[in-house]
């Protein structure tokens, strides 16, 4: 048997830090709760926040970018206030339900949507401290809960009685269904590198040096070490956050708008949200375990800046593909997953383990 | 400091920032209900016949195979995580760390192979896609 001891992480995360700044730990158990439900509310905004910024304004600046159009510029510097008037605005549409709509679930799904995908940035180490949750079982937990925001998109599709919906949510299954698993299994194929699935774990072993070129030190990021897994695990990605070239369930030239084509109102702007999330949370867990997570050239200090950075080049490049590269269909789509990427995941996955058993 | 609590209170600001914007939505919109206004989207048709009727999914055989692979890779995380200790172990060697995962890795290869060759890792054609021709005079 191998003893593999169960232990609370040494990182000072963001709820004891924000517990001693303000004396709360001193209150035991009640301070205790408050301090972390601080700290969530911290992250919970900053990550809002961030796509509060990327909904209404970057998405725009970036494809008008790539289409050789000016976009929003009238408001504030660069556009920036059209956020406040697009969230007043959108805020205070009327809301109206289809009359044949499923009640409990199509009120549910949005919150569904935009909550799980908020869940998973609990523990991910944003740096500069800012990290709230740094469990023995990470990595699992972050795909377990960004998988629950497909059962939002099935509500979502079923509850609003459209047939436009149900297509659309009955494809963001099939395509949940399909990339899962690649996902998945590439990933593990960084828990061998780490040998841990603890979140804290897998940046700091991505911070030793792999090859120093001179004064350059190469940092040992996963996506230097395997670049093989780096690419499909950014394609299964794509799928699982349903961005270009798989954006089947959504598909705007084919089922309208997918499974939120009867939202309105504050009802889309949740699902928005969580889609916007759900970007994000993608590019929170292939900045952490391929880009070595707050890693970067600086004092430790400055880390949520590199972090920051590394999150939104994963963003230009989900906009990027949205305005340069095709949809594939449905059917092409189940087979590259099923044919193409898992398979390759699992070629990935045992070669890894053998050349790791090789070198070790 | 339990990482669950903060992990609970992540998900109680998570629930309460969409309840708090439906809440501030409920507040500022207007009520102008309409004949005919909450009636299904359909391109501006008028909707004909209902949604929920039985049709082809067309991946059902893909959802049974997907059970299958995701119960595989919650038995592989554990084994994923003690890989490098159990080659560093005296009493396991390469072959006893990465022999049997192998195995059980290449039975549910096996088992992929099969479902492709009998064509389940597709999109379920109905009989008319087929041929396209069939019904037609």
């Amino acid at each position: 048997m191998i003893e593999v001891p169960l232990q609370q992480s040494d990182t000072v995360l963001l709820p004891e830090r924000i517990g001693e700044l303000t004396g709360l730990d001193q209150f035991g158990m009640a301070g205790e709760l408050l301090a972390a439900f601080l700290a969530a509310f911290v992250v919970g905004n900053l990550m809002l926040a961030m796509t509060g910024v990327a909904g209404p304004w970057a998405k725009r600046k970036i494809t008008a970018a790539f289409t050789d159009r000016i976009a929003v510029n009238r408001l504030g510097p660069a556009g920036l206030l059209i956020i406040v008037a697009d969230s007043v605005r959108l805020l205070s549409k009327e809301i109206i339900i289809p009359e044949n709509a499923d009640r409990p679930a199509y009120d549910l799904a949005p919150i569904v949507v935009a909550s799980s995908a908020l869940l998973g940035f609990a523990v991910i180490p944003m740096g500069s401290g800012i990290h709230l949750a740094d469990p023995e079982v990470g990595l699992a937990f972050v795909f377990a809960v960004a998988g629950i925001a497909s059962i939002g998109l099935v509500m979502a599709g079923y509850a609003s009685a459209n047939k436009y919906s149900m297509l659309g949510g009955l494809r963001a299954v099939a395509q949940n269904v399909a990339y899962e698993i690649p996902l998945v299994i590439t990933g593990m194929s960084v828990v061998i590198f780490a040998g841990s699935l603890r979140m804290s774990e897998i940046v700091a072993v991505q911070q030793e040096t792999l090859v120093a070129l001179g004064p350059v030190a190469i940092p040992a990021w996963f996506a230097i070490v395997n670049p093989f897994a780096f690419v499909l695990f950014l394609l299964a990605n794509f799928a699982e956050v349903g961005r270009n070239p798989f954006d089947t369930p959504e598909a705007p030239t084919e089922i309208i708008a997918g499974y939120q084509t009867e939202y309105s109102s504050v009802y889309f702007v949740l699902i928005y949200l969580g889609e916007f999330l759900h970007i994000f949370l993608g590019g929170a867990i292939i900045a952490t375990i391929f880009l070595g997570g707050p890693d970067g050239p600086g004092p430790e200090s400055i880390g949520i800046v590199w972090f920051l950075v590394k999150i939104w080049g994963v963003f230009l490049l989900t906009q990027w593909l949205r305005s340069a590269v095709p949809r594939v269909r449905i059917d092409q789509l189940i087979e590259i997953g099923w044919k193409g990427l898992l398979v390759l995941a699992f070629a990935n996955l045992i070669l890894t383990a053998v050349i790791v058993g090789l070198i070790a | 400091m339990n990482d669950w609590i903060a992990i609970g209170a992540l998900a109680l600001v998570g629930l309460l920032i969409p309840l708090g914007m439906m809440a501030v939505s409920y507040l500022l919109r207007p009520s102008v209900p309409e004949t005919s206004k909450r009636a299904t989207y359909e391109s501006g048709e008028v909707p004909t016949g209902g949604t929920r009727i039985r049709f082809n999914i067309q991946y059902y055989m893909v959802a049974l195979l997907f059970v299958v692979f995701d119960i595989e890779t919650v038995l592989l995380f554990p084994w994923a995580v003690v890989y490098q200790d159990a080659l560093a172990a005296e009493e396991y060697g390469l072959l006893h760390a990465l022999g049997p995962m192998l195995l059980f890795v290449a039975i549910l290869l096996v088992g992929l192979a099969w479902a492709w060759r009998n064509g389940a890792v597709e999109w379920a054609q109905t009989p008319r896609q087929v041929d396209p021709g069939a019904d037609r005079p």
